[in-house]
């Protein structure tokens, strides 16, 4: 049969400027193109698995969709597919406790998500929140392997780290250091390696607070999680936040999600200003940690 | 050449606009702007604005039937030659999903002036809250384990699909995705289409964007270098049809349509040029 040739002047349907690239999770080489351009605060939510990180986010993307963050204006996202996949996740499997949300697919490089805000009142540059969401596996394999938390080289990128603890896990006052060893272990691993930038903001979130049994206190749950981290990060000159108590879901919409955001837009170190390539093609915001390995 | 572009997700009035709007333009010399000379090639137009004018529902438009309206208007003060495309609602779903820019339409994104997006005031997808759907779920698993694991196959079976995300969502994706290929600031006119529906106590349009379409609402004011916005309410039928046919077909055309602005309410539709071109 005889091929049909296209006319001379026929328009390029395949021309790569029509495809857009972005609408599901950002890879991190893709998160550049966000950076370079404006400010950018890095965020990486750490800890094992079901412990809600990727519910965390979810309830955060939640609140702007419902116009319940009276501080900030939601000003867009390269990511909006990406939040209502995890969305759809959630409203799937979420009769199932133990599946509440799609588990993140393990990788040691993050799946990011992207919300753009800018401050109500005056008018203020808005500022990239690009969040990491990684598997909890590779956090368990960080724990227990220094190998393996070395080989999460995005971490010395992170302008803020949050160390969740899963309030699930306490069954009485003498179990409340089930539910904190894992975020603690997790945290003293890249505090010791060295792993974050010393300016790195660290906060801790106890989620699910819900879950707590009626005997049980949760200032003193949040107690313990707030030593437990500040121990570890003082020893080694990091400086840390009171931790912060999330439900499941934002009930109330005040709790907990909206007061993280609130922190990190508040934190003194101020977010990286927007970066372009510097004159070896290179910028401080280089590449995600994706060759380096850790903080010298 | 001045261009506006309408944007909007299938029935969310784009057609209904367009037929009010030409017959308005063609027909009432009340109007703020005329047309000065017919377009060459009007037959689809025509037919839009006949069915428009029996009150009857306007039909969705099939892929492949877009009308490229061409207007050469005229006002008061100067005339000028106006395209209106009227893209169907499923070539914005398609770029939604596939990610892709249809050649024709970014060629008109490129070249417009400003961007009419079309939001309904009935068919809205919300999203859920999830305090909503985690208690139905929890509801579920306290009942019988047989009902709960039924319930679950159901519903665990069922792909995802980004059409079927929040209307607000997709809005504002096809905004975001606008601004980049236009890579100009543009004039955004939100026109909320079926206003007659809206509850008569909501009185501003402004505010029922806010209330309604709040991550929509919230892009737009956060982005003011991009989008240069006003929100208006539109009744281009009148009523709900088919209810409502007969008591529309005893009014005059002019007076089926109105279009409502924080400040005041016209029957003039063609007004709302004013606000990209005045």
């Amino acid at each position: 049969m005889a091929e049909i040739q296209q006319p001379a002047d026929a328009p390029k349907t395949d021309d790569p400027s029509l495809r857009i690239e972005w609408g599901e999770a950002l890879t991190l080489a893709q998160c550049y193109s966000i950076s370079s351009g404006e400010k950018t605060l890095f965020i990486v939510l750490a800890g094992a698995s079901n412990t809600g990180k990727t519910t965390f986010l979810i309830n955060l993307f939640d609140l702007f969709q419902h116009g319940l963050i009276d501080n900030y204006l939601f000003a867009g996202s390269r990511t909006l597919i990406g939040f209502e996949q995890r969305l759809h996740s959630l409203r799937i499997l979420d009769s199932d406790r133990e599946a509440a949300v799609a588990r993140t697919p393990s990788s040691t490089q993050p799946q990011v998500l992207h919300i753009r805000v800018v401050p109500t009142g005056q008018m203020h540059e808005p500022i990239n929140l690009l969040i990491a969401d990684i598997s909890g596996e590779q956090f368990k394999d960080a724990r227990d392997d220094e190998s393996a938390a070395r080989a999460l080289t995005f971490l010395s990128e992170a302008d803020s780290i949050v160390f969740f603890a899963n309030a699930e896990l306490v069954e009485s006052e003498m179990t409340i250091s089930n539910a904190i060893r894992d975020a603690r272990l997790i945290s003293r691993r890249f505090f010791e390696l060295r792993l974050l930038k010393p300016s790195c903001g660290i906060f801790s979130v106890l989620s699910k607070v819900d879950a707590l049994v009626g005997s049980v206190s949760r200032t003193e749950v949040l107690k313990k999680l707030t030593e437990a981290i500040e121990t570890q990060a003082t020893e080694n000159g990091y400086k840390t936040h009171p931790a912060i108590a999330v439900r499941s879901v934002p009930v109330e919409e005040t709790e907990g999600v909206k007061d993280l955001l609130t922190l990190w837009m508040k934190d003194k170190r101020q977010p990286r200003q927007a970066v372009g390539p510097s004159r070896s093609g290179e910028s401080s915001f280089r590449n995600f940690g994706l060759t380096s390995g850790g903080i010298s | 050449m001045s261009r506006l572009l309408l944007v909007g997700l299938p029935a969310s009035g784009k057609t209904t606009f367009l037929g009010a709007f030409f017959h308005l333009l063609d027909e009432e010399d009340k109007c703020a702007y005329q047309i000065s000379r017919l377009p060459s090639d009007m037959g689809q137009l025509n037919k839009i604005r006949e069915t428009w004018s029996r009150c009857e529902q306007v039909p969705r438009t099939p892929r492949g039937a877009e009308v490229d309206a061409f207007f050469q208007i005229k006002s008061v003060s100067h005339t000028f030659d106006l395209s209106v495309p009227d893209n169907t609602g499923e070539t914005f779903i398609q770029l939604l999903e596939d990610r892709k820019w249809d050649l024709k339409l970014a060629d008109q994104v490129k070249s417009a002036d400003g961007v009419i997006l079309f939001v309904h005031s009935v068919n809205i997808t919300r999203p859920d809250r999830l305090d909503s759907f985690t208690a139905t779920a929890r509801e579920l698993a306290g009942k019988a384990g047989e009902t709960v694991q039924t319930e679950r196959v159901a519903v665990t079976e069922t792909p995802f699909s980004y059409r079927g995300a929040p209307t607000q969502v997709l809005l504002t994706d096809l905004l975001q995705m606008i601004s980049e290929k236009a890579n100009k600031s543009l004039r955004l006119c939100v026109v909320v289409s079926a206003w007659d529906q809206v509850p008569r106590q909501c009185k501003s349009p402004k505010g029922y964007l806010k209330s309604q379409y709040p991550l929509l609402d919230q892009y737009i004011s956060a982005n003011l270098a991009s989008y240069q916005a006003v929100v208006l309410g539109l009744s281009a039928q009148g009523g709900s049809l088919p209810e409502d046919a007969e008591r529309l077909k005893k009014m005059a055309p002019l007076e089926r349509v109105t279009l409502v602005s924080e400040e005041s309410s016209t029957h003039d539709l063609t007004k709302l040029l004013e606000w990209f071109y005045e």
